[in-house]
């Protein structure tokens, strides 16, 4: 038996191990039957830009005709589901004569800096969007109301901000204008002055965590990174019945009190995280045992916590919950 | 004395020759698993007609050898990924040694007896031979014919003339 016997199930399944960048350029070269084969949805639900970059020297330089690169995302675009892009990838998109969009794209992943005007002539293009994940670190290239009207379901932002003062209503208007949002993860820096080294530590107040709650009543995931905030937001949104994973990570205040307020209004945490946080003890992992029956992952991380907790609460976690 | 009897289930291959198989090394059959064990009792062999006796032979070799390998997890949506899973010099080794042609055997008999974690790894040593060569390449080593017509065939190197010297 040969590669030309095999059944075509199988052929597919070792093309599925071949990079994209090869399948367009080398695979679509073979024969007839692999020229259709190197275009099947299948290959091309996850589409990641940067790979078109990683061709061999000779190659790449070829490669650099706009219109080629343009070809071929207008040949897989119906099919891409998941898009990472980079900066040279929206310019090729943005200045091809015939328009592009991803009708079907869900998943958008944004790695690299990209001026607001850039950005928002791709998400035009995604009629579906669901969710979006971007890192920033030119702070003045980010700009919330980017989100505005999106309906996304997924919103996951890495990001150096400017300045803290306008955070509060950012954020509020980020949930307000995403009120199905499912997941939302913060990991946020501002920058002090000019230096882009001097980075200050930003406090979210209670007031803007309980906005952001109470605006969005489906979040099933939770998660702050570089964010100091206290937990008292928690208090009075009600319980909050569908949050299912949870972290908190680098809050300097966050204590167990705040572990408490939380365990009592999210009931049916299956994940919590609480990292870098120094002020957890015995108390705070007692109501984490009463409150959580059903958690699943438990991380509480610091390089001073574990002085205060003793293996007696540990057990009453092991008793009370399913981990 | 008592002696422990393993349980066994018999497979006759293309030859008509016929495999005592132990029931913990078929248990790598996936679908296969429930339907074999109804033939426990069978005293007669369950035929494969598409599977030859070396296939067959390396096969037993391949699942005794991973035998308590951890299952898989039962996620399709991975399959169509490009894992970045490298495959173990062993398999390597062992799904190079007969060439070829024994190679396309093992992942056809691998697909039909079911074992996922054979079928990946035969897949991607066939993925590896088709890696980072030019499509000539690809042609010889395959022996795939090439059917394009002179214009097709400009036309293909035309739309992708960035990847050619």
């Amino acid at each position: 038996m040969d590669i030309n016997d095999i059944p075509l199930e199988l052929l597919l399944i070792i093309l599925s191990y071949i990079p994209q960048n090869e399948l367009c350029y080398t695979i679509s070269q073979v024969c007839r039957h692999w020229n259709k084969l190197s275009i099947l949805p299948d290959f091309w639900r996850t589409f990641f830009y940067d790979d078109l970059s990683k061709l061999p020297r000779s190659s790449s330089e070829k490669y650099s005709k706009v219109e080629n690169r343009v070809a071929h995302i207008r040949n897989i675009q119906t099919f891409i589901q998941d898009l990472s892009i980079n900066r040279i990838g929206i310019q090729d998109i943005k200045n091809s004569k015939s328009e592009i969009v991803f009708s079907n794209l869900k998943h958008l992943h944004i790695p690299d800096e990209i001026n607001g005007h850039l950005f928002k002539d791709v998400l035009k293009r995604c009629l579906k969007l669901q969710a979006l994940d971007l890192h920033m670190y030119n702070s003045l290239t980010c700009s919330f109301e980017l989100f505005c009207g999106l309906d996304l379901k997924e919103i996951q932002i890495s990001c150096l901000i400017p300045t803290s003062e306008t955070l509060a209503n950012d954020l509020i208007f980020l949930t307000e204008t995403n009120p199905n949002l499912e997941k939302l993860y913060l990991d946020l820096t501002a920058r002090n002055g000019n230096s882009i080294h001097s980075i200050m530590h930003l406090t979210l107040g209670d007031n803007i965590i309980r906005q952001i709650l109470m605006q969005s009543r489906n979040l099933k995931t939770l998660a702050f990174g570089n964010c100091s905030m206290s937990s008292k937001g928690f208090t009075s949104c009600g319980i909050i019945f569908g949050l299912t994973e949870l972290t908190i990570s680098n809050c300097y205040w966050f204590d167990d009190d705040g572990i408490e307020c939380i365990t009592r209004n999210t009931k049916n945490l299956l994940v919590l995280e609480i990292l870098e946080c120094n002020n957890i003890s015995d108390k705070g992992i007692a109501s984490i045992a009463e409150n959580c029956p059903r958690l699943l992952c438990l991380s509480i991380y610091h390089s001073h916590v574990g002085v205060q907790i003793t293996n007696e609460s540990l057990m009453a976690i092991a008793h009370a919950c399913r981990i | 004395m008592y002696k422990k009897i393993v349980p066994q289930i018999k497979l006759e291959t293309y030859e008509k020759e016929v495999f005592e198989i132990d029931l913990d090394i078929a248990k790598k059959f996936g679908k296969l698993v429930p339907v074999l064990q109804e033939l426990l009792n069978d005293d007669k062999p369950l035929t494969i007609k598409t599977i030859n006796s070396g296939t067959l032979k390396k096969i037993i070799t391949w699942c005794t050898y991973h035998k308590d390998d951890p299952l898989p997890p039962e996620d399709d949506d991975n399959r169509m990924k490009h894992s970045t899973e490298e495959v173990s010099s062993w398999d390597d080794k062992f799904l190079q040694e007969d060439g070829q042609a024994a190679l396309f055997d093992l992942i056809s008999a691998a697909h039909t007896l079911d074992i996922d974690g054979l079928l990946d790894v035969a897949c991607k040593v066939v993925a590896t031979m088709i890696k980072g060569k030019a499509p000539e390449e690809i042609r010889k080593v395959f022996n795939i014919k090439n059917d394009f017509t002179q214009q097709e065939e400009d036309q293909v190197r035309k739309e992708n003339d960035w990847c050619e010297d």
